[in-house]
């Protein structure tokens, strides 16, 4: 927090949409702006749900595949698994009050961190600009992520 | 004349000693021969006693009695020392326990099912031994495996229970225990289970603060609003606005309520300013900023 060095920055890049897997990027750009770090997050492929209006709000948590899982795969993937276990994640984070990850979306916008949507997955997934929140920056390409990211560090989750 | 009838005088008395002397003679013959006659019979008699008596300790020896005599020596003796007296003490105290345990274990009816048991365990039927799962589930069809298992799961309940009363700390002490280990943690009751201490010392209400753990200094004693001003001149902040104020007080009124410092969410929630004004009113850091004027510990957790 010296004023004598450039400010400190960090670029988060968000590549996947799980419930559990949304909430590190968020909480990682919301620490580094609580900790005067400047901060963007860059959401792209399926990271691109956690910034759609209409998908936001469903993030599902996918316990098949997952060795940290408490459940067993044959049964994680059943049909309605992923439902349940983010309904159990979820409820839990109500539990704790963490904020909803629409909510950290709105949050992170005042706290002044950018959030910008992948150009490329916007296309592949057939996502329009008008179905993203609006609290989402701008929609760039992987050329202006590194423009943007220039003295920062980057983080991949 | 008159020294001859002294003569004869002396001479009579001489003559009767002479004959005591010879009665008592032949009256301690007497008793020498009866004792002889005596000795001639008892002797035999104390043979014969003697003869068995031999025989008989032979007997023993061969039988073991002595060797299995010394052993016992060297075995209480062994017990002797190896046990403190208020371990002797305890289990004189247990004694009758000990002996309502040892009398319910050898009821016929127990000891015909151990001696079954024992059996059963001297001649497996190998070629029935379940094999695998499958067989284990099948081998439970069996009324009597079911039967065996319902017992085996009462004791192992009754275990259960008598462990916990066994370890349960000091306020039943003389609570009925159970055989197995009971005494063996009566000893070290008072420094076993302490009940787990308080998380915190000052425990707050669980507030909504999401993964932040409470403060643990607590707020600075000697901070007054001039303070709250020099500090927020230090910080670059300049002059402190109401809106300013309204942060820093809901700050102050929150930490002491809960015991932790509020965070930047919970200041915007607090003060009902939105979250852009908090980063506006307090740039880089909003929530160690406004501690530091508020002269409370910085916030801790991620949110």
């Amino acid at each position: 927090m010296s004023e004598d060095h450039a400010p400190r920055k960090v670029a988060i890049i968000c590549s996947k949409g799980g419930l559990d897997e949304a909430y590190p990027a968020l909480i990682l750009a919301n620490a580094a702006r609580m900790s005067g770090i400047d901060a963007f997050v860059f959401f792209t492929f399926y990271g691109l749900d956690v910034i759609t209006a209409a998908k936001v709000d469903h993030l599902h948590v996918n316990m098949a595949g997952n060795p940290s899982s408490p459940m067993p795969t044959m049964i994680a993937g059943l049909p309605g698994m992923e439902r349940f276990a983010a309904k159990m994640m979820r409820d839990r984070m109500t539990e704790l009050d963490l904020p909803t990850a629409r909510e950290m979306i709105e949050i992170l916008e005042g706290a002044g961190a950018q959030l910008y949507a992948c150009e490329l997955a916007m296309t592949m997934m057939k996502v329009k600009r008008e179905e993203l929140l609006p609290q989402v920056h701008d929609v760039i390409t992987a050329m202006d992520f590194y423009e943007l990211a220039e003295g920062a560090q980057i983080i991949f989750t | 004349m008159e020294t001859n009838a002294q003569e004869s005088a002396s001479l009579h008395v001489l003559e009767r000693k002479v004959d005591a002397l010879g009665e008592q003679l032949a009256l301690l013959l007497e008793h020498q021969r009866r004792q002889q006659e005596l000795i001639d019979e008892v002797l035999p008699i104390l043979r014969e006693i003697m003869r068995v008596g031999i025989t008989k300790l032979d007997a023993l020896e061969q039988r073991g009695y002595f060797a299995f005599a010394q052993e016992s020596l060297h075995l209480l003796d062994a017990l002797v020392v190896s046990t403190p007296p208020e371990e002797l003490r305890q289990l004189g105290e247990s004694l009758g326990r000990i002996l309502r345990a040892v009398k319910a274990l050898t009821q016929p009816e127990v000891l015909d099912m151990a001696a079954q048991a024992a059996q059963a365990l001297q001649h497996p039927h190998a070629e029935d031994a379940p094999k695998g799962l499958l067989g284990m589930l099948k081998a439970s069809h069996d009324d009597d495996v079911r039967r065996g298992m319902a017992v085996m799961l009462e004791g192992l309940r009754y275990l259960g229970k008598a462990s916990v009363q066994a370890s349960a700390p000091a306020e039943a002490p003389r609570a009925p225990r159970a055989l197995l280990g009971a005494r063996r943690l009566a000893a070290p009751q008072a420094a076993a289970p302490q009940p787990a201490p308080p998380r915190r010392a000052a425990a707050p209400p669980p507030a909504p603060a999401a993964c932040a753990a409470p403060s643990q200094e607590g707020a600075d004693p000697t901070w007054t609003e001039a303070r709250a001003e020099e500090i927020a001149r230090a910080l670059g902040l300049g002059g402190l606005s109401e809106a300013h104020w309204a942060v820093i007080r809901f700050a102050r009124e929150d930490f002491a309520a809960q015991g932790r410092s509020p965070n930047v969410r919970r200041l915007a929630q607090g003060s009902g300013l939105p979250i852009k004004e908090i980063y506006t009113l307090f740039p880089k850091a909003p929530g160690v900023m406004a501690a530091q004027v508020a002269g409370i510990p910085k916030p801790v957790g991620c949110i």
